[in-house]
């Protein structure tokens, strides 16, 4: 699904991410951990397309198309989610005007017909349960005034909304208190099926003991060090980076 | 709690001007009032040559088709301009060799005020061109900064040994007919000082200039140009203390700085002139016109502390022109009794990516007005300009003003401004804190003020930093009943 | 515009005059086209009110609140025109103002806070396009202590328009505790420019009184975010323009009016 071969970004001049190799298929979940400033986000941004840096890959692709030729809404179009780890906020756009358009024009893309209001409320008031969100929040705008957890639980509900091939959840429980990232990692186990896939960056171990991933990688100085299975986040929990820096000498 | 607000106010208003004295020196005047006749002689007495007295006498003929502005938050009274003495010079008795030579008299005011002229400012490690009136009498340094190429000296000087240089930048920052004072600064001014930093020199030094208005009814009109060349750098200092006076006395003063390419300016002020006593009887008005011009990468900082003056009118400004220049203003102006002040600063983008700064505190005590004025300007063609105001006022006790008057003119739509505006006073809740951890009303009010100014005092040159320090807790001084 | 809700029977047209119990308040009213006038307000109940300007004739409007009346003022920008308007508000009393500018007007308010416990607020929303020359002035006068005034005036300059706003809250000498804020908020886009000159003029020293004013584009990260989620750059951006503005609308209190200004916003803003 989403192939990355030798990828290297930088931004002003610096590079952050040294030759990025990685490879996600449909129905795996995979956690990407590392001490702060490994390049995690900027990772989760150039996937997503963000214009701030430049790219340079071998490959760099989902579904069998170069996304490097891409747009970020067409990125997003094609069933690509990025859960922010800072949702924005959006003065005076509320929810479901926001969440309307978005779900309409993937529905265009895809040659599909607009959905009426009804439906598409339908559909919000479904979705909504998913992480136990008030419906009337998406009444506000978005992401204005929402507490830490609000937020977060809202970015699960735009997955929702969006149904997503792949989903990349950018620190997602970071700020969360224990209800709540209970909440947001049922919902994401929720709507883990065999066609789709997940990425989950965390620092922490808690988040996996919800959605259980086949694959750790740990991401250091721009480079993925190691792989393992989920056991290898225990033992980073345990026992921190350093045996693993160590080890690793460039 | 209603005795606490009385505590506050007498202790601001009872502080009494420390520098209040006069010093009697034999001073050379030519008679009261204005006309191309006084203008030829200030310029024969100064030796100038002919461009000078050409320049003077256009901002004269121009300076008589202008009308005195109003647009201030200023009670200004009539101004009679022929009854002022527009030249006023401390009399050589010969060509001084050596420190024994300066007057006695002279030397002695400097030391009250506790300024080092001598070696011990040497030491120090400041260069000081002490302007008494309208002639600078004394230079130390000179050949220290003469060694890098470095200039300063009375403009007068420089008129006459630097002529291609004055000539070339007198004028091309604050033209003669940029305002009302600037025209009448530009016929007139008696003396002031040069500076001219070579391309890629650090001036070791930090420069300073005192300057005293000391001979009653004088006008003083200074001139100053600071011109630092490609890549270069220089701290400079100004500070003033005036004796006491009765009768009000104008100073319009104009400084013009160049910042070449590359090239960075540092701006310090500290204005402690006779404010006029408890009634509003007396003090200096001081409407000065400062501005700066910066062509690319270049650097301004204008930092000011302003405590003194009866009426107080500057903005102190920055054209930022080249391309990355980047100019900042920092200012607690602080006013009492009846004292006026309408002061701040433009900043005016032409250049791409020009940034700039500005963070003004004022403080308003007695009976006084405080206003801040400002312009943040930018132009078409200056892509992502940055701006970012915060202009916070504080009011002590219930018969001041304080006000704001900032304008944004945006006329390039990648520029990004912010402009923010806070108005506090002293709670009565932070003095019973202070009072119950044993600080009196006095030092709490000093503590509170100081923390208040603190962000822009910071900015100041380490030895004037401490100063300003004193003049605002001079401010505040007085008995605490 | 304001005939259709008029036709539909959902604003009830009035001429400026006296607003007391009398009158019949079951709709809210409007007033279309005022030339010079005072009106007076006295009802016991909250008042809605509508001025509808679609004229290019002078106005010149006062409107003075009763001690202890509450009104809820909406006015409307459809044409270019110079207007004045002076609101005096007496003791605990209570206005609302909702201002929507589409077209470049020259619109001056000031309010004066002639007794205690009144309070003011403003919600005002400019959009200059074109060659437009949109004017807002706002003067709040705190003459007495205790009151309270909070503005915000949002305006978006693009094409070659010009969005002005001059501000003043002045504060009389012993109008302690008056609460005072003025926000001005502006989007400059292409060629347009935005004057702001939000003024404090403070003569009493306990009191809260606060000002801003910023200019700049739309939120970059804002638009990120809406394109990761898939919508196109183009709509991302209308969509933040309308949001912007809209706020403002989402306070006038007279719902089919808000929605048929935030479509003649929309409008305006795809020209």
């Amino acid at each position: 699904m989403l192939k990355i071969k030798n990828l290297h970004a930088s931004v002003d001049g610096k590079e952050i991410l040294r030759g990025i190799d990685f490879e996600v298929k449909a129905g795996e979940v995979h956690a990407i951990m590392g001490p702060n400033g490994s390049g995690k986000s900027t990772l989760a941004s150039v996937i997503a397309g963000h214009s701030k840096f430049e790219i340079e890959a071998d490959e760099l692709s989902f579904d069998g198309e170069d996304l490097r030729t891409m747009s970020i809404e067409e990125r997003a179009r094609k069933g690509l989610f990025l859960g922010f780890q800072y949702p924005v906020e959006i003065p005076g756009v509320t929810m479901a005007n926001f969440m309307k358009i978005a779900v309409n024009e993937q529905r265009k893309s895809r040659g599909e017909e607009p959905l009426t209001a009804a439906e598409f409320l339908k559909m919000m008031r479904e979705k909504a349960k998913v992480v136990e969100l008030d419906a009337k929040m998406t009444a506000r705008a978005v992401n204005e005034g929402f507490s830490g957890g609000e937020k977060k639980k809202n970015e699960i509900f735009q997955m929702a909304m969006l149904d997503p091939k792949l989903a990349i959840l950018d620190e997602t429980d970071s700020g969360l208190d224990i209800d709540a990232l209970r909440i947001v990692a049922t919902g994401v186990t929720k709507l883990h099926t065999p066609q789709n896939a997940t990425v989950v960056i965390t620092h922490y171990q808690r988040l996996l003991d919800y959605i259980v991933p086949d694959f750790v990688h740990v991401l250091y100085k721009g480079k993925i060090i190691y792989s393992g299975d989920k056991s290898l986040a225990l033992k980073l929990e345990k026992e921190g980076y350093d045996w693993l820096i160590n080890d690793y000498k460039e | 709690m209603k005795e606490q607000n009385i505590d506050i106010k007498t202790t601001i208003e009872e502080s009494d001007y420390k520098y209040g004295f006069t010093s009697d020196i034999d001073t050379e005047f030519i008679p009261k009032g204005l006309n191309e006749g006084v203008i030829r002689l200030i310029s024969a007495k100064k030796e100038e040559p002919e461009w000078m007295l050409e320049l003077r006498l256009k901002a004269y003929r121009h300076w008589l088709t202008l009308k005195h502005p109003t647009w201030g938050h200023l009670d200004i009274p009539e101004i009679d301009f022929n009854d002022i003495i527009y030249f006023a010079a401390p009399k050589k008795k010969k060509q001084l060799a050596s420190m024994d030579e300066v007057d006695p008299e002279l030397k002695a005011t400097f030391d009250k005020l506790g300024i080092p002229l001598e070696e011990q400012k040497v030491l120090a490690g400041v260069a000081v061109d002490a302007v008494l009136d309208s002639v600078s009498v004394k230079t130390t340094f000179q050949k220290e900064l003469a060694e890098r190429g470095i200039i300063f000296c009375p403009i007068s000087e420089a008129i006459r040994e630097y002529p291609e240089l004055v000539q070339k930048y007198l004028g091309s920052v604050v033209p003669y007919a940029d305002n009302f004072y600037a025209a009448l600064n530009t016929a007139v001014f008696s003396d002031g000082s040069f500076c001219y930093i070579p391309k890629g020199v650090r001036c070791p030094v930090e420069l300073s200039t005192y300057f005293r208005i000391n001979a009653q009814g004088t006008g003083q009109f200074e001139r100053t140009l600071i011109v630092a060349d490609e890549g270069s750098y220089v701290s400079y200092l100004e500070g003033c203390t005036a004796p006491q006076r009765d009768e009000n006395q104008l100073h319009a003063a104009v400084v013009e700085i160049v910042v070449e390419r590359d090239a960075e300016v540092k701006y310090s002020t500290v204005q402690n002139w006779y404010p006029g006593d408890k009634e509003g009887k007396g003090g200096i008005y001081n409407f000065v016109t400062k501005r700066g011009l910066c062509k690319e990468n270049a650097h301004l900082f204008w930092t000011q502390v302003e405590t003194g003056s009866a009426i107080t009118w500057k903005y102190p400004s920055c054209v930022l022109m080249g391309d990355n220049s980047v100019g900042e203003f920092y200012s607690v102006a602080m006013t009492n009794n009846f004292q006026q002040a309408d002061t701040g600063t433009k900043m005016i983008h032409i250049g791409r990516n020009t940034r700039s700064r500005i963070v003004s505190k004022g403080i308003s005590a007695g009976q006084s007005q405080n206003a801040y004025r400002g312009l943040v300007k930018v132009m078409p063609k200056a892509e992502n300009a940055r701006n970012y105001s915060q202009c916070d006022s504080l009011l002590i006790g219930d018969r001041c003003g304080a006000h704001t008057f900032p304008t944004v003119d945006c006329r390039n739509s990648s520029a990004q401004l912010e402009h923010e505006a806070t108005t506090s006073k002293i709670s009565e809740e932070q003095l019973f804190y202070c009072n119950q951890r044993g600080l009196s009303t006095e030092d709490a009010v000093g503590l509170i003020v100081g923390g208040y100014a603190r962000e822009v005092l910071a900015k100041l040159p380490m030895e004037f930093a401490v100063e300003a320090q004193k003049l605002l807790s001079i401010s505040l001084e007085g008995s605490v009943g | 515009m304001v005939e259709k809700l008029i036709s539909e029977g959902l604003l009830r047209t009035t001429k400026v005059g006296r607003i007391d119990d009398k009158c019949d308040l079951s709709l809210p009213l409007v007033v279309v086209n005022p030339r010079k006038g005072e009106i007076e307000v006295s009802a016991s109940h909250r008042v809605s009110l509508v001025v509808w300007h679609d004229d290019a004739k002078e106005c010149t409007l006062t409107i003075r609140l009763a001690p202890h009346t509450q009104l809820s003022l909406t006015e409307v920008y459809a044409s270019e025109k110079y207007a004045s308007l002076t609101i005096e508000q007496g003791e605990a009393s209570e206005c609302n103002v909702t201002t929507v500018m589409l077209r470049g007007a020259h619109s001056a308010y000031e309010t004066l806070l002639n007794a205690p416990h009144s309070s003011f607020t403003m919600n005002s929303a400019v959009v200059a396009t074109g060659f437009d020359h949109a004017q807002l002035s706002l003067v709040t006068r705190h003459n007495v202590a205790d009151c309270k005034s909070d503005s915000t005036v949002k305006s978006v300059a693009s094409g070659r328009a010009v969005a002005e706003f001059k501000g003043l809250v002045y504060v009389a000498q012993d109008a302690q505790r008056t609460d005072a804020k003025q926000l001005n908020r502006n989007i400059e886009l292409g060629y347009g420019r935005v004057v702001s000159e939000p003024q404090l003029e403070i003569y009493a020293d306990d009191v809260k009184c606060s000002h801003g004013s910023t200019v700049g584009q739309l939120d970059e990260q804002a638009i990120y975010y809406m394109r990761q989620r898939g919508i196109s750059k183009e709509s991302a951006e209308r969509l933040m323009l309308e949001g912007f503005v809209g706020d403002v609308v989402a306070k006038c209190d007279i719902e089919p009016l808000a929605e048929m200004l935030y479509e003649a916003l929309q409008k305006r803003l795809n020209e």
